[in-house]
């Protein structure tokens, strides 16, 4: 992937990083197979959770409207904002180790870990607070559905920064570390922000 | 490290953010007024999340230099979570 | 012994190549545990649908009529006492699914003793108490009915909510394969077990909703569970089949190998 000599690196870094090094070859699958093989299905599993609630709302409009109500939208945006950014931080990061710059890699990969840390002290404060306020019983069906929803996709990303843990060491334990482990662990992290999208439209926006 | 944030990914990312903006205030609530159901609300946040997913897979996760099967199960997946959304919440009261 | 006999008896070990050249099957054990499997799930999906009617559930939400009318039921009766003689066959699968972990390599060997201690332990509230609390219902119609509740009620949040440890054993068996460097199982059954580990997750709030996606007897909470359950044991049986197929013959534990 290009030489190693810090003029060519000093060279590349002071424009923007040419398209050929970070971009994948031609029409190539980022990251192992069976990766995307179980974010398809984890991505099918959690649109019949979707239908499944959506369903209900339509149903019997009442306890979600009134649950959502005592939802704070700032804090729902705050997350969708922090996981965003945590999913850029861990794209680039993907774009970093192709094209061999390792140390940029890595401190890409600490700044997206930090935003996935952060996001789950933000939802755990929010949660707290939530559990601390109380709801009344007329919305129960609506909380459930939210802590339930919100609860696997915490799950979901506790399971993601342990993936992120595992391509630091892999970046900066190894001597070649391999591009396709970056890939296949920034699938897992992007399916995770994906899925939080989903979440955030359909628990705190949709009417 | 600025060079990889000048690229295109940042643009994705403003364009994500900015979305982001846009259904919030669309969903947004009035001021201590009862919510009530609201298709056209609803149908606009969710194709906003469509665009927003349909961004994150096709830029963020690369499917675009994907092969073309990995493409089509993507597309296929979010065309038919937000027909199904929509249809459920239209048509199942 | 004399010691010229021992010494002629352990310059010759009885190895599996040598077993398999006389024209029994080296891998009997294994093969026989492997059967096990299907034949104790037919049985389970006979006592627990047809006979008990523990499968699918009766709702959360049922009447004290139909609550003493579904613990009185005869064949309750008889699938619980089928249960209670067959539940220890779960074993010789837990088994045999132990002797191939333990052939990953790079992976330490408390995950596979993990695995069997898990299993064991979820297979108590998962399925035998249940069985134990609905006999108990059955064989003693003389309980007041709000006791036949509490016994009702008690079997059901047993059966589809001891979550936790078949999450833990889920999740051993799942890192184990993704740190398999052998492939002794597939990549992508590591990933259907993560699948299996998620939707066992959200059967938590059948203890608080009654009615709903997310009761005992919820679509959400049962059916997409078990649905994926069983998927996930035929996947499992068809891996380990191949797993056991594959094992070279010089592997084999306990035949007076290297590996003993």
């Amino acid at each position: 992937m290009g030489s190693a000599n810090p003029a060519a690196i000093a060279q590349r870094s002071a424009h923007s990083a040419p398209r050929e090094s970070i971009e994948p070859a031609s029409r190539h699958c980022p990251g192992q197979g069976s990766m995307w093989f179980f974010v398809i299905g984890d991505l099918w599993i959690f649109s019949c959770y979707f239908a499944c609630y959506i369903h209900d709302r339509a149903r019997h409009p009442e306890p979600f409207l009134q649950g959502q109500q005592l939802l704070s939208q700032g804090i729902g945006v705050l997350n969708t904002v922090i996981l965003l950014t945590s999913s850029l931080f861990v794209a680039l990061c993907v774009q970093a180790t192709r094209a061999r710059e390792i140390v940029t890699a890595s401190r890409f990969l600490a700044l997206g870990f930090a935003c996935g840390a952060g996001f789950m002290l933000v939802k755990g404060g929010e949660w707290y607070l939530k559990i601390h306020a109380g709801f009344p019983e007329s919305t129960e069906p609506f909380f459930v559905y939210y802590f339930m929803f919100t609860g696997l996709h915490v799950v979901h990303v506790a399971l993601g920064l342990l993936i992120l843990a595992l391509l630091w060491r892999e970046l900066r334990g190894t001597k070649e570390p391999r591009v396709e482990f970056a890939e296949t662990s920034a699938t897992y992290w992007h399916m995770v922000d994906l899925l939080w999208i989903a979440i955030f439209a359909l628990l705190y926006l949709v009417r | 490290m600025t060079a990889y944030l000048r690229g295109p990914l940042t643009l994705v990312w403003m364009l994500l953010v900015a979305a982001t903006v846009v259904s919030w205030w669309l969903g947004a609530r009035g001021d201590g007024r009862p919510l009530q159901v609201n298709l056209a609300v609803t149908a606009g946040v969710v194709a906003i999340a469509l665009v927003k997913i349909r961004l994150v897979v096709w830029h963020f996760m690369e499917v675009r230099t994907a092969p073309s099967w990995l493409r089509y199960n993507c597309d296929g997946w979010l065309v038919f979570l937000a027909l199904m959304v929509l249809a459920l919440y239209r048509y199942s009261s | 012994m004399s010691e010229s006999a021992w010494a002629l008896g352990a310059a010759a070990p009885h190895s599996a190549t040598v077993e398999a050249r006389r024209g029994r099957s080296p891998k009997l054990d294994q093969w026989i545990c492997f059967g096990s499997i299907p034949f104790f799930y037919t049985l389970f999906g006979l006592i627990f649908v047809l006979l008990a009617r523990i499968m699918p559930p009766p709702s959360p939400t049922a009447s004290i009529a139909d609550v003493l009318a579904y613990m009185q039921a005869p064949n309750l009766a008889l699938g619980v006492a089928l249960l209670s003689l067959t539940l220890g066959l779960a074993s010789l699968s837990s088994g045999v699914i132990v002797v191939q972990m333990k052939r990953m390599e790079g992976v330490s060997p408390a995950l596979p003793y993990a695995y069997l201690a898990a299993l064991a332990v979820a297979g108590v509230p998962g399925c035998l108490f249940p069985g134990l609390v609905f006999a108990l219902g059955c064989y003693r119609p003389g309980y007041t009915p709000q006791i036949q509740q509490m016994l009702y009620d008690l079997g059901f949040l047993s059966f589809v909510g001891s979550l936790g440890v078949f999450v833990i054993q889920y999740l051993v068996f799942a890192i184990a394969i993704f740190l398999d460097r052998r492939t002794i199982f597939p990549k992508w059954l590591g990933y259907l077990t993560i699948w299996a580990l998620v939707t066992e997750l959200v059967a938590v709030p059948i203890w608080i909703t009654r009615t709903g996606p997310f009761a005992w007897d919820g679509l959400l909470s049962f059916y997409l569970g078990t649905i994926i359950f069983v998927g996930w044991e035929f996947c499992m049986c068809v891996c380990l089949y191949r797993a056991i197929k594959n094992q070279p013959l010089e592997e084999l534990i306990g035949r007076g190998t290297a590996h003993g």
